[in-house]
């Protein structure tokens, strides 16, 4: 596409309407329809753009966690002193033409007292739940797992992610929030630690 | 540099020629054809609605909780391809950051192909793995995948897994 050219008049043009409004062509063409062209190169930088291209969408979610666990496959929400691992702050907005993309890691430590152990050995798993302006979304294709495979309990990082189309709305004044939820051994009370859940929002994006 | 108009002023009485017409525009000619900078555009004044769709990134997304259907495919020593794991992506010049998990196997190591070349493993996954890694490629259509490999076989309790690849236009 080339660029929008304006000319000079000659001395002897300003008397043509013609040759003068010729000249004005030039900027009645660019109003609004300026090409790359009309652009010196490197010329611009993101100091015009009033907001990034990818936010962040919320502060982290780190620190120790724990989760009773009643029953094999249940899904427990993490508790981090008490209080669910989940979203909280201000209204996140995600616009159409945006992606939000959140990704959830647990790094699992045994408690070493034995309790939960089963006969296929030690697991855990971490999955997403969503509760936005669409409702409440399980996102079973985010269920992650960890299987020892044996008696014995070694430590691992569980980690999982998504990405979901705006228009969406997590209100958490309305109760509105993305948590981690766990799965647990048969029962007891086991420590999980060092849960993380943070997102971006991407903005125009395809 | 933002453009910048003489300072020369018609006063009553005076003959307007092209001269002046001229020396009035000519800044202005300067700056649209072809010298427009940031200068020109200040602070925040572009908003997110003036950007077309994948102006920055372009995302393709593939994720699925299903059973992979190759259960009892032991001691892999090739790689083969997760089910439901891969995509197409056509790019400019550009970077390709990629992040693939994948559950529901034991003791595999998890790759990421781009065009038939690995990008990035992880090794010695138990049960569910996590890999991310990233390429610069051309202009061009790319073939995204994600394969195993290793001593190991998809389970029959979960097999959740996902690919995201997003391109950074450059």
């Amino acid at each position: 596409m080339s660029k929008h050219t304006i000319d000079h008049l000659s001395p002897l043009q300003i008397r043509s309407a013609t040759a003068y409004n010729t000249a004005m062509a030039g900027f009645v063409t660019a109003s609004g329809t300026l090409t790359g062209e009309n652009f010196a190169e490197e010329g611009l930088d993101f100091r015009s753009v009033s907001e990034p291209m990818a936010v962040s969408a919320w502060t982290p979610v780190v620190g120790d966690a724990t989760a009773t666990t009643s029953a094999n496959s249940a899904w427990h929400t993490l508790l981090h002193d008490g209080v669910d691992i989940e979203t909280s702050g201000p209204t996140i907005t995600v616009a159409a033409g945006e992606k939000l993309e959140v990704q959830a890691e647990l790094e699992v430590i045994s408690n070493g007292t034995g309790a939960g152990m089963t006969a296929d050995g030690y697991f855990a798993g971490i999955r997403l739940v969503y509760n936005h302006s669409g409702g409440v979304v399980t996102l079973t294709d985010t269920e992650v797992r960890f299987y020892s495979g044996t008696t014995t309990r070694p430590d691992a990082t569980l980690v999982t992610f998504a990405v979901i189309n705006g228009p969406l709305t997590i209100n958490h004044s309305t109760g509105h929030y993305i948590r981690v939820q766990l799965q647990g051994p048969a029962a007891g009370v086991v420590r999980y630690c060092r849960p993380k859940l943070f997102g971006t929002i991407y903005r125009r994006a395809s | 540099m933002a453009h910048k108009v003489p300072e020369s002023r018609m006063i009553d009485g005076d003959m307007v020629t092209p001269t002046e017409w001229n020396a009035e525009v000519s800044s202005i000619l300067g700056e649209f054809n072809g010298r427009l900078d940031r200068d020109n555009l200040p602070a925040s004044v572009m908003t997110n609605d003036k950007f077309a769709l994948g102006t920055f990134h372009q995302i393709k997304y593939v994720s699925s909780a299903s059973v992979p259907t190759l259960a009892h495919l032991n001691n892999l020593t090739t790689w083969a391809d997760v089910p439901d794991l891969s995509t197409t992506i056509t790019t400019g010049d550009s970077r390709l950051v990629l992040k693939a998990r994948a559950s529901g196997f034991a003791g595999a190591s998890l790759g990421v192909f781009v065009d038939g070349r690995l990008v990035c493993v992880g090794e010695d996954n138990r049960s569910s793995g996590f890999v991310v890694g990233s390429v610069a490629v051309a202009a061009g259509v790319h073939d995204v995948r994600v394969k195993f490999m290793g001593v190991g076989a998809w389970g029959s309790r979960d097999g959740a897994r996902a690919l995201l690849v997003r391109e950074c236009v450059r």
